[in-house]
């Protein structure tokens, strides 16, 4: 079965070495402004290779949700989540709801990275924040 | 008015079991191959055009075609995953029209179940050269938590339902029941959907399609040859193909690429989608049929629900007849790859040689659609328009 693997490519590797100090940081192109993920060698929307890696504000909205019932890695035991996320700043990445969960559907729930030990290597995961009371 | 065709498809065949322990994949390729051929009316000898995805044993086309003693002018490789040999139907019409070949054979064959690779929706291996890949990793995910993503996303956008969902898989169980060969024939209820285990939730078990051994083979040829044959006259009159990604991050998850290669393909026919008959539509899960209803314009986006529901797709009770093989939901998906027997139920219809309890009266105009890949992160939408004339 084996243990979930990171994607580590020489693209890929600022963006590891930035999680790692716990504050993920991604391309912002120089040609259009815009933040892109997965890391790429060019922006896909104007091809310019100018990009500086930038930290994220780790805030984001969750777009999609899913429940795995079923087991496919040895590091990741059902039932578990993975959600994908709107960052403030466009893209949308994947991860895992941990701590308190929303009821009902996750979709449109804010929630903000923190960084944990995942398998031997450090991760992001994300963590609800819960409406405040009005 | 719809336009010439440039090529017909003149033979189908689909291997009967869908479980082959003691075939090796080079014969299950030339069974495939040979079925099809006697389909046409045609021998081995007649192939100068050879089409086949990543599951032919060796490198591209060269070992089957030295297996089965081919003597080629035109070959053509392109893998988009499932929808490969869909996308090869249109390569061999364009070949043809451009002289290179007169007929073409398109094959497909494969033994996960008797390989031990029948693990459902497997884990996939990173790859570091693939940039997209980093969108699924490292969380713990597989190939059927993006489309149980894209099905959570389509019920919070539009209220879509797991029971509604679940009418796609009792469809496809209405029309197995009269496949002999199909792998699973007994008729499932929504409540049967909807109590299976949840594999990824919102997905249950029965929301997802098969693994089978197994496969299939197209002969397609020029109009002079196809005419010649005592075959029914199954024209090619549209096509159209593309690819959709990530776009850095941008992606509209619950929109397939058929919303562009739908229209086109009509546009091209001449005709609209509520001249369809009958559809093919790619069944890699339900979410899949669903998204795919409604990108091609079978309904409104967002409508797909209720479009299924109550039996819309049963032959003969709903709205539109899909899948009348019983799909992969039930009947078969080769090798993981469903493309191609999607082609070959939509010929079985428009040749009147579907199960007379699923065939569709006079069906003389199908749409084939296939999902290659992956919904929301990368996948290579492929349809085609196909006319019976007489």
């Amino acid at each position: 079965m084996g243990i979930s693997k990171i994607v580590m490519g020489l693209d890929d590797k600022p963006m590891w070495a930035s999680i790692e100090r716990g504050a993920m940081e991604l391309q912002k192109c120089g040609e259009c402004g815009e933040f892109r993920y997965p890391p790429a060698p060019v922006c896909p929307h104007d091809l310019s290779a100018d990009a500086t890696w930038t930290p994220v504000s780790d805030k984001g909205t969750i777009l999609s949700w899913v429940i795995f019932h079923k087991q496919y890695f040895e590091d990741h035991v059902p039932p578990y989540n993975s959600v994908a996320i709107q960052l403030e700043e466009g893209p949308i990445v994947v991860s895992q709801l941990q701590g308190d969960e929303p009821e009902g559907s996750w979709i449109g729930q804010r929630v903000e990275l923190i960084y944990a030990e995942h398998a031997g290597r450090t991760q992001h995961f994300a963590r609800w924040l819960k409406p405040q009371a009005a | 008015m719809t336009r010439t065709p440039s090529a017909y498809i003149v033979g189908a065949y689909e291997l009967p079991e869908r479980f082959y322990p003691d075939k090796s994949l080079a014969q299950l390729q030339a069974e495939a191959a040979l079925g099809a051929l006697a389909d046409a009316g045609l021998t081995i000898d007649d192939v100068d055009g050879f089409f086949c995805g990543p599951d032919a044993p060796g490198t591209g086309p060269l070992s089957i075609a030295d297996y089965l003693n081919l003597n080629l002018r035109h070959f053509d490789t392109t893998n988009t995953s499932g929808s490969s040999y869909t996308v090869h139907v249109a390569h061999a019409a364009e070949a043809i029209a451009a002289g290179k070949c007169d007929v073409a054979l398109i094959t497909l064959a494969g033994r996960p179940r008797a390989e031990g690779r029948a693990k459902g929706a497997l884990a996939r291996t990173d790859n570091p050269q693939q940039p997209d890949f980093q969108w699924e990793q490292p969380y713990g995910l597989a190939v059927l938590n993006v489309y149980a993503m894209v099905a959570a996303r389509h019920m919070h956008e539009y209220g879509t339902t797991a029971e509604q969902l679940a009418w796609i898989k009792v469809a496809a169980s209405h029309h197995a029941q009269h496949n002999p060969h199909a792998l699973l024939r007994d008729l499932v209820t929504v409540e049967d959907v909807v109590n299976s285990p949840l594999v990824c939730d919102p997905l249950h078990r029965l929301d997802c399609c098969v693994v089978t051994d197994g496969g299939g083979a197209l002969i397609v040829t020029r109009p002079e040859i196809a005419k010649s044959l005592k075959r029914p006259l199954v024209g090619l009159i549209g096509s159209a193909e593309t690819t959709q990604g990530q776009n850095g991050g941008y992606m509209d998850i619950i929109t397939t690429g058929a919303a562009r290669t739908g229209p086109r393909a009509l546009a091209e026919a001449g005709v609209s989608i509520a001249d369809i008959k009958y559809a093919s539509l790619y069944d890699s899960f339900t979410i899949t049929v669903l998204v795919q209803i409604e990108d091609l314009g079978f309904c409104a986006k967002g409508q797909g629900g209720a479009f299924v529901s109550d039996g819309g797709l049963i032959s003969g009770v709903g709205k539109l007849a899909v899948n009348t093989d019983g799909g992969g939901l039930c009947n078969n998906h080769p090798s993981n790859r469903g493309g191609m027997t999607k082609v070959i139920e939509a010929v079985r219809q428009l040749r009147g040689e579907a199960h007379p309890a699923v065939q569709v009266p006079n069906c003389d105009l199908a749409l084939v659609n296939a999902i290659g890949g992956q919904l929301a992160v990368r996948h290579a939408p492929a349809t085609l328009i196909l006319e019976r004339f007489a």
